[in-house]
């Protein structure tokens, strides 16, 4: 069976003429949505002393979603209709207190001096991890081969900027031959001081991580 | 310096070149699937062939040591070619499977050696096959899932 042609309402043709670039259509639309919200609400029963701000609402809502296209061509009219019923109806629910809130957990929760009792077990956890880790890198460190210990001394307990121990890199292949350009030898000497640095937190990282348990062969079974 | 190593080191470095020529016909052969099983056969061949090479570069990691001048190479063909294995053996030639067992065995005394490669070379060597932090050629991987980079500068930091 056909459906019966359905006549667009008049939110639905200031909407269109405001897709076609009309001027004057977005005024024209909010009015009308305001004018419609102002009718559902009274006929749902929501004061006139609550019903202009409540419409204002609505309008500004509705509006902002059939600008952006969040509502199918012709149905703005239904669109605007359930709103502002929806609206209604939070506001008696609001008024007869069924919305109270009976939990204010959140509130109290960003209020609160105190943490989060987990997030300070957590805390305590991590600053126990971290100091262990701190006393083994200590102790991995005194056995360090000179070349490793010395770059994470300069690098990371005297901080040394990685420039000044390029330049020091440098200055270690003094005299240059007569033809070398100094910014490939620069370049070199900053890639040299990255491996080592690099190898030496590998080195240091492959003491302190647990020593690898080879995973038992595969039965003779499970091989077949 | 004796003679006879004076002699070895252009022999061992004409033959790295070679062998990463090798490593990349056979790798491509692998990746089409053509004839996996032969040349894998032949990558294993070569990488059972760079063992002391591999211990060269193990101490020279584990020591601090300058290591000799074609060291990164043959680690790279190493983790390269034994990445390459891994993927001829799930693309058929499984029966590699107990071969390559007992070469990872083999190198397990070795698997500080992949790590004068730096990571970004460790990963082109890798090829995009996940490594396998249980064996040799996993080292680098098993170093990160244990304590990762950052977290040993944060420590290094408040030394």
């Amino acid at each position: 069976m056909a459906e019966p042609a359905r006549v667009p309402g008049r939110a639905a043709s200031h909407a269109r003429a405001l897709r076609n670039s009309d001027p004057g259509a977005r005024d024209a639309l909010a009015g009308t949505l305001r004018e419609e919200a102002l009718k559902v609400l009274a006929v749902n029963g929501v004061p006139s002393s609550a019903r202009e701000d409540l419409a204002q609402a609505v309008t500004v809502t509705v509006l902002a979603r059939i600008v952006e296209g969040g509502v199918a061509p012709g149905f703005e009219d239904g669109y605007l209709a359930v709103a502002a019923k929806n609206r209604a109806r939070d506001w008696h629910r609001e008024a007869s207190g069924v919305y109270e809130k009976t939990e204010t957990y959140d509130e109290d929760f960003l209020l609160s001096a105190q943490p989060d009792p987990y997030a300070v077990l957590e805390l305590v956890e991590d600053e126990r991890h971290t100091q262990a880790l701190v006393e083994k890198v200590s102790q991995v460190l005194k056995n360090a081969p000179p070349r490793y210990r010395d770059m994470l001394f300069a690098v990371y307990l005297e901080e040394t900027p990685i420039d000044t121990l390029v330049d020091q890199e440098v200055l270690r292949e003094w005299p240059w031959p007569e033809d070398a350009d100094p910014v490939v030898i620069r370049r070199r000497a900053r890639a040299r001081i990255d491996k080592v640095l690099q190898r030496a937190r590998d080195w240091v990282r492959s003491r302190i991580v647990e020593a690898r348990t080879t995973p038992p062969p595969p039965m003779p079974m499970e091989r077949a | 310096m004796n003679s006879s190593v004076v002699v070895r080191l252009p022999i061992r470095h004409a033959e790295l070149h070679v062998l990463l020529d090798l490593l990349e016909r056979s790798r491509d052969a692998i990746a089409r699937g053509n004839d996996v099983m032969g040349n894998a056969r032949v990558l294993l061949t070569a990488l059972r062939s760079i063992h002391d090479e591999l211990a060269s570069a193990a101490v020279a990691f584990a020591d601090g040591l300058d290591e000799d001048e074609d060291a990164e190479q043959w680690v790279y063909f190493a983790v390269s070619a034994r990445a390459a294995l891994d993927r001829a053996e799930k693309s058929g030639a499984r029966s590699l499977g107990r071969e390559l067992e007992m070469l990872d065995e083999s190198f397990d005394h070795l698997r500080e050696a992949v790590l004068l490669l730096e990571p970004e070379d460790y990963k082109e060597a890798l090829a995009a096959t996940p490594p396998n932090p249980d064996r040799w050629w996993g080292e680098r991987a098993r170093l990160d899932a244990g304590l990762r980079e950052i977290d040993l500068e944060r420590v290094l930091s408040v030394l």
